[in-house]
C-alpha cells in the first residue's frame, strides 16, 4: 500500500532573517528609559571619560544626563532663546553650545557657570565643537562662517569663510588636531586647515549635509544629506567610496561605535540603523515612535540613546557592556573523570566514540486535511480548513485538491446561512489577491451558479456577497487605470524611441 | 457443458474459478462480486453477493486451499473476502488489471493498469516488491525521451511519473515523481478524472539539471501549470525550485541549455528565459509576431532560434537582441535545428535547411516527417511515417540526398528519439515501445528474477545473439541445436521467460524446414 502523498502547500519566498553575531549584540540593547523633553531634542554629545555623562540639548535648555540613573543630572538653562549643539569635552568636565542669539557660552559641568562667552558671530550659532587639542573651540554660524575660538581667553584666533550656505555640522579629527570637517547646507563636505585657514578640501554631497562624521584616523570622511550616506576617502583628494541609500527620508544624525567599527544613522523616517564600515551594509534596524534627529552610544557601549522630534530621549541599556561582539567558546571535549564530565547536563553532546542509541523515528502524523483527504471526506476537509485560521496557502491548496478530486461541486452544495459564511469571508479577503485569483476565481463561479438563485433569502449572506461584490469591482477599476498607464508609458517610450 | 446461474443484474467484468472446489466467482463493473458455490449442481448452486468495490472489479483470484477470494478494483483496491469482515489494502497503485494467486499460497500477484506488478504477502498484507519492466499507460499521451548516460533512458511512464530504463540490460531503474500526486479514482466511474500530466522534459547539456512542465486541464476550470527544476546526480532527481503559472497560456515548447539554461515558448505571447543554480525567470522576450512555437540553442550556446509563425528570430544570449529574422513559409514549425552556420526547420510535411552566412533557402524537401533528431558533426535523423510503419533517414545538413536509409525502424509513429553518446539512437513510438538503433550488439540479457542464472542464460543467450546492427528486436536465429530450445522453453517455468515476442521469431523460424 503507498502512503498517501501529502499535499504539497507551496512555500512563500521569504527574506531569511539570519541571526548573527551583530544583531545579537544589538539586540542586547534593552529598554531603559525614555524622557520627555520640553522640545525636540537637536544634538546630543557623549563625554569619553567615567562617568560616561552626556549632553541633550533641546529648546533652550542643555540637560546633562548620568548614566547610572538615566536621568537629568544637572540642566543648563542659561539661553535666552534657543540653545544648539551642546557639547562636552572630552573630560567630561566642560560643556560649550552655541545660540540664536549668536552667541557661544562655555559653562561648567559641575557648578553650570558660564566660565566664558563669546561673540562675534553674526547669525545663530549652530555648531560647536571642542578641538582636539582642547584648547580651542570650534563653532559653525548660519552666516557662513567657521571660527576658531582660544579657550583659556575666549578670543576669536581665525575665521575661516568658504562655505556658501549655513554650516550645521562639524567634526574633529582625533589623529591631525589641525584638521577639521564641516558639512554646510551648500552641498558640500570641507576639509580645513587651522594652521593656515584655508579649506584643504572639498567634495560635492548633492544633498544638504546635516551631519558630518571623521573615522580616527582622518583618513575617511561621512557625510549624511538627504537620503543617503557618503563614505569620502580623504587621502585620494576626495574620492567616493561608497553610498548607503537606506533610509527613506533625510538622515538626520551619523555617529560612531566605541570601537569605531560600527556606523549608526538616525533618519526622519523614524529609523535608526547600524552599519559594518568593512562591507557598508545595514546590520541591525530599530525603528522609533517618532522622526529620530540625533543619536549616539555612550563611550563605553552601555547606552543607546535616541532623541526625536517629539522631544523624547530614548535610552537603551546595554546590560554586559563591551564592544565586541560576543564568540562563540569552541565545544571541547569533556574527558571523564573531570568534575565537568560528572557536571555534564543532559543537552550535552555525545562525543566521538560514544555509542548513541537512535530512537525509532516517529511517524509523522498527516495534517487534518490529509487525514480527511485519505479518507474521501471533503466536506470535511474543506469545513476544517476554512474555520481554523490557517495561511491562506494552505487553504488554496487544499481547495485545488478537492478540484482535482472533482469534489468541489459536491463540497459547495447544500449549503446554509451559517456554513456559508466562512468561504465568503475568506473569498473578501483574499479573491484579488494574485497568487490565489484562479483557483478561488473558479469557487466564486460554482458557488454563483449554485446560490445566485437564491439569493435575497438571508440579509448576512447578502451583504457578504455585496462587499465581495464592492471588492471585485475596486480591483476591475485598479487594474484598468494600470492598463491605462501603461499604455500611456509604452506611448511615451514609443515617441523618444527608447526601448 | 455450459450452465448458467444467477448473475448480478449487471454487465460482467471477470470470473475466477477454484483450482479444488466447485466454487466460481464473478465480478461486474458496478463493483458487485458474487461468488457461487456448487454452481455443477442444478438447483443446489448458492449465490452470494458482496459489494464494496465503488468502481468495476478489475482482477479476481482464489486462494488455492482455502475460501479466500481476492478481488482487485478499479480504484485500486485489493480487497480479501472471508466469512469475516474483508480486508483491504487500499493505493495500489494505479488500477488493478488482473490477480494471479500461485499454489504456494502466501502470494498474491497484483497486476495494475501501468504494467507494474505488485508482489503481496498475505501474511504481512503489504506489498512484498514490485516487478516492472517499461512502465506504460492505458491512454494516450505524448511521451518524450532523453538519454542521460549511455545506457540509461528517461521517458515517460504512470500517469505524472518519469522512468529510468537501463537500456543494456533492459531493465526498469527507478521512478522520478514528477508531480507528486494522488492519483485517486474520481466518484463517477463514468467520468475519468484529469491529472496532472507531464507536458515536456528536457536534461540541460551538461546533465545537472533536469527542467518538467505540467499542466492539468480538464476543461472546466483555470488550468494550472508549473515548471519544476531538478537537480540530477547519479539517476537521481531532487526538486529544486517550482515556479507556479510560468506563463499565462499554454506552454507550446521547452527547451535546455548546455548550462543552467532554460527556454519556455507559449500562446501569450512570449519567450521567457529562465537561468539556475537560484532558478529564476531571467529575461522575457516579445516579438511582434506574437506565440513561438519552437525554440532552439545553437551547440555553441550563443544563440537563441525562436520559430514564430511564418519568421525565425536569432537572439544572441549575451545581451538578448535579435541578430537575425528569417522568414518561413506559414505552415507551423514543429522543430527546429541549428547547425554550424544552417538552420533547420521541420513542420508535419517538410523539412527545410537555411544557410545562415546568405540567409537564403538551402534545400527543401516535403514528406510526411514526424521526428527529427540531431546527431553530431551536423547529421541529422528523419523519421518519416509510411502507413503503420516508420523509416529513419540519415543525412547531413548540407545535401538533400540521404546519406542512409533504414527502413521499417518502428511500428507506429515515432514520437520522441534521442541519441546517446556512442552513436546510438534510442526511439519511443505511439505505442510507448522503445527501440534501440546501434552499431554494436547488446550483451545479452541477463534476467534478474532467476533462481538459476547459468540455465536460463544458455538457453536462452544463443536464442538472442543479435547478428546485423540494424534492429534488436528482429533477432536472426542462429544455433543449430533448435528443437532442444523450443522445449526448453517448454520445460522452463513461465516467470523466467523473457519477452515472449523477442524469442518468438526465433522459435517459429525452428519450425520451418531447414534452408
Amino acid at each position: 500500500m503507498a502512503d498517501l502523498k501529502k499535499l504539497q502547500v507551496p512555500e512563500q519566498i521569504r527574506v531569511a532573517s539570519k541571526a548573527t553575531p551583530e544583531t545579537r549584540y544589538w539586540k542586547k540593547f534593552r529598554f531603559a528609559a525614555a524622557v520627555k523633553e520640553f522640545s525636540a531634542v537637536t544634538h546630543l554629545s557623549f563625554s569619553s571619560a567615567a562617568p560616561y555623562s552626556y549632553a541633550v540639548t533641546s529648546g533652550s535648555k542643555v540637560m546633562v544626563y548620568s548614566v547610572r540613573d538615566n536621568a537629568v543630572q544637572q540642566s543648563i538653562s542659561r539661553f535666552k532663546k534657543s540653545a544648539y549643539s551642546g557639547t562636552i569635552r572630552k573630560d567630561g568636565k566642560l560643556l560649550v553650545a552655541g545660540s540664536e542669539d549668536n552667541l557661544i557660552q562655555v559653562f561648567e559641568v559641575g557648578t553650570r557657570s558660564i566660565l566664558r562667552q563669546m561673540t562675534g558671530h553674526a547669525r545663530p550659532v549652530r555648531v560647536t565643537r571642542f578641538d582636539e587639542t582642547d584648547t580651542h573651540i570650534m563653532s559653525g554660524s548660519d552666516d557662513k562662517t567657521l571660527r576658531c575660538w582660544d579657550l583659556p581667553t575666549g578670543e576669536e584666533i581665525l575665521c575661516m569663510k568658504g562655505h556658501e550656505d549655513y554650516i550645521r555640522c562639524a567634526a574633529t579629527v582625533p589623529a591631525q588636531p589641525d584638521t577639521w570637517a564641516t558639512g554646510s547646507y551648500d552641498h558640500t563636505v570641507k576639509l580645513w586647515d587651522k594652521r593656515s585657514g584655508e579649506c584643504t578640501l572639498s567634495v560635492d554631497h548633492g544633498a544638504p549635509v546635516e551631519s558630518l562624521v571623521m573615522l580616527p584616523s582622518g583618513g575617511i570622511a561621512i557625510s549624511a544629506g538627504g537620503n543617503k550616506i557618503k563614505v569620502w576617502d580623504v587621502h585620494r583628494a576626495g574620492g567616493l567610496l561608497a553610498t548607503l541609500a537606506n533610509h527613506q527620508k533625510t538622515v538626520t544624525c551619523l555617529a560612531l561605535d566605541h570601537t569605531n567599527t560600527r556606523l549608526i544613522s538616525s533618519s526622519l523616517d523614524h529609523q535608526v540603523k547600524m552599519y559594518d564600515l568593512s562591507s557598508y551594509k545595514v546590520t541591525y534596524s530599530l525603528k522609533y515612535s517618532a522622526p529620530v534627529l540625533t543619536v549616539g552610544t555612550t563611550a563605553n557601549n552601555s547606552r543607546l540613546v535616541a532623541g526625536c522630534s517629539d522631544g523624547i530621549v530614548n535610552i537603551r541599556e546595554n546590560p554586559t557592556p563591551s564592544s565586541v561582539a560576543p564568540v562563540k567558546r569552541p565545544i571541547t571535549a569533556i574527558v571523564p573523570g573531570t568534575f565537568a564530565y560528572f557536571a555534564r547536563g543532559k543537552n550535552a553532546l555525545p562525543t566521538a566514540g560514544a555509542g548513541v542509541t537512535e530512537k525509532p523515528s516517529k511517524r509523522k502524523k498527516l495534517a487534518p486535511y490529509d487525514q480527511h483527504l485519505k479518507k474521501f471526506q471533503y466536506t470535511e476537509a474543506f469545513d476544517y480548513v476554512m474555520k481554523s485560521r490557517n495561511n491562506p496557502e494552505v487553504v488554496v491548496t487544499v481547495l485545488r485538491e478537492l478540484f482535482r478530486r472533482d469534489a468541489m461541486k459536491r463540497v459547495l452544495s447544500g449549503r446554509n446561512e451559517q456554513t456559508l459564511q466562512p468561504i465568503l469571508k475568506f473569498l473578501i479577503g483574499n479573491l484579488t489577491n494574485p497568487r490565489y485569483c484562479s483557483t478561488l476565481v473558479d469557487v466564486t463561479h460554482i458557488l454563483s451558479d449554485l446560490y445566485a438563485p437564491i439569493l435575497g433569502l438571508s440579509p448576512t449572506i447578502d451583504k457578504l456577497v455585496e462587499k465581495l461584490n464592492q471588492r471585485l469591482k475596486l480591483e476591475l477599476r485598479v487594474q484598468e487605470n494600470y492598463m491605462k498607464l501603461q499604455g500611456a508609458m509604452e506611448c511615451f517610450f514609443a515617441a523618444t524611441g527608447l526601448s | 457443458a455450459v450452465v448458467s446461474t444467477q448473475s448480478t443484474g449487471a454487465q460482467l467484468a471477470t470470473a475466477a474459478l477454484h483450482s479444488a472446489r466447485n466454487t466460481a466467482a464473478v465480478g461486474d463493473v458496478d463493483g458487485k462480486l458474487c461468488i457461487i458455490e456448487d454452481w455443477n449442481v442444478k438447483g443446489k448452486d448458492t449465490a452470494t453477493v458482496r459489494h464494496w468495490h465503488a468502481h468495476q472489479i478489475g482482477g479476481m483470484a482464489f486462494a488455492p486451499r482455502s475460501d479466500v477470494v481476492f478481488t482487485g478494483g478499479q480504484e485500486s483496491v485489493l480487497v480479501k473476502w472471508h466469512d469475516a469482515e474483508p480486508q483491504f489494502l487500499p493505493r495500489i497503485g494505479t488500477g488493478i488489471r488482473e490477480l494471479l494467486c500461485p499454489e504456494s499460497g502466501d502470494i498474491v500477484a497484483v497486476v495494475t493498469e501501468d504494467s507494474l506488478i505488485h508482489v503481496v504477502s498475505l501474511n504481512t498484507w503489504t506489498i512484498k516488491f514490485k516487478i516492472s519492466n517499461v512502465l506504460r499507460r492505458a491512454d494516450e499521451v505524448r511521451p518524450g525521451l532523453l538519454a542521460i548516460d549511455t545506457d540509461t533512458a528517461l521517458f515517460n511512464g504512470s500517469v505524472g511519473h518519469l522512468q529510468l530504463f537501463d537500456v543494456k540490460k533492459r531493465r526498469h531503474m527507478g521512478i522520478v515523481d514528477v508531480t507528486q500526486q494522488n492519483t485517486t479514482s474520481g466518484h463517477d466511474r463514468n467520468k475519468k478524472l484529469a491529472y496532472v500530466e507531464i507536458s515536456y522534459f528536457k536534461l540541460t547539456g551538461d546533465g545537472n539539471w533536469l527542467v518538467t512542465g505540467e499542466r492539468r486541464d480538464d476543461g472546466f476550470i483555470t488550468p494550472e501549470s508549473r515548471l519544476k527544476f531538478w537537480e540530477h546526480q547519479d539517476h537521481s532527481f531532487s526538486l529544486v525550485t517550482s515556479i507556479e503559472s510560468p506563463h499565462t497560456k499554454i506552454i507550446t515548447s521547452l527547451t535546455a541549455g548546455h548550462t543552467a539554461t532554460a527556454v519556455t515558448t507559449s500562446n501569450d505571447k512570449s519567450v521567457k528565459v529562465w537561468e539556475g543554480p537560484n532558478w529564476g525567470l531571467s529575461q522575457a522576450l516579445q516579438h511582434r509576431h506574437g506565440a513561438a512555437f519552437s525554440s532552439v540553442f545553437s551547440p555553441d550556446g550563443t544563440i537563441l532560434g525562436v520559430a514564430f509563425k511564418g519568421l525565425v528570430a536569432l537572439y544572441s544570449t549575451e545581451n538578448w537582441e535579435i541578430k537575425a529574422e528569417i522568414p518561413q513559409p506559414v505552415n507551423r514549425a514543429d522543430q527546429i535545428f541549428l547547425a554550424g552556420y544552417h538552420l533547420l526547420t521541420s513542420s508535419h510535411n517538410s523539412i527545410s535547411v537555411w544557410d545562415l552566412t546568405s540567409l537564403t533557402l538551402r534545400w527543401e524537401v516535403t514528406s510526411d516527417v514526424t521526428h527529427v533528431l540531431q546527431l553530431k558533426e551536423g547529421r541529422f535523423v528523419a523519421f518519416v511515417s509510411r502507413g503503420s510503419m516508420t523509416d529513419a533517414y540519415v543525412f547531413a545538413v548540407d545535401s538533400s540526398a540521404p546519406l542512409a536509409l533504414h527502413k521499417f525502424v518502428c511500428p507506429g509513429i515515432v514520437v520522441g528519439a534521442c541519441n546517446t553518446d556512442d552513436d546510438g539512437i534510442y526511439i519511443l513510438n505511439s505505442e510507448q515501445e522503445l527501440y534501440t538503433l546501434s552499431h554494436s550488439p547488446p550483451p545479452p540479457i541477463a534476467l534478474t528474477l532467476a533462481e538459476d542464472p547459468e540455465q536460463t542464460a544458455s538457453v536462452f543467450s544463443e536464442l538472442l545473439k543479435i547478428s546485423s546492427p540494424v534492429l534488436d528486436r528482429s533477432v536472426q536465429f542462429k544455433s543449430e541445436t533448435s528443437a532442444a530450445n523450443a522445449a526448453a522453453i517448454l520445460d522452463v517455468s513461465c516467470s523466467h521467460l523473457p519477452q515472449l515476442s523477442d524469442v518468438c521469431s526465433s522459435i517459429l523460424l525452428d519450425f520451418l524446414p531447414s534452408k
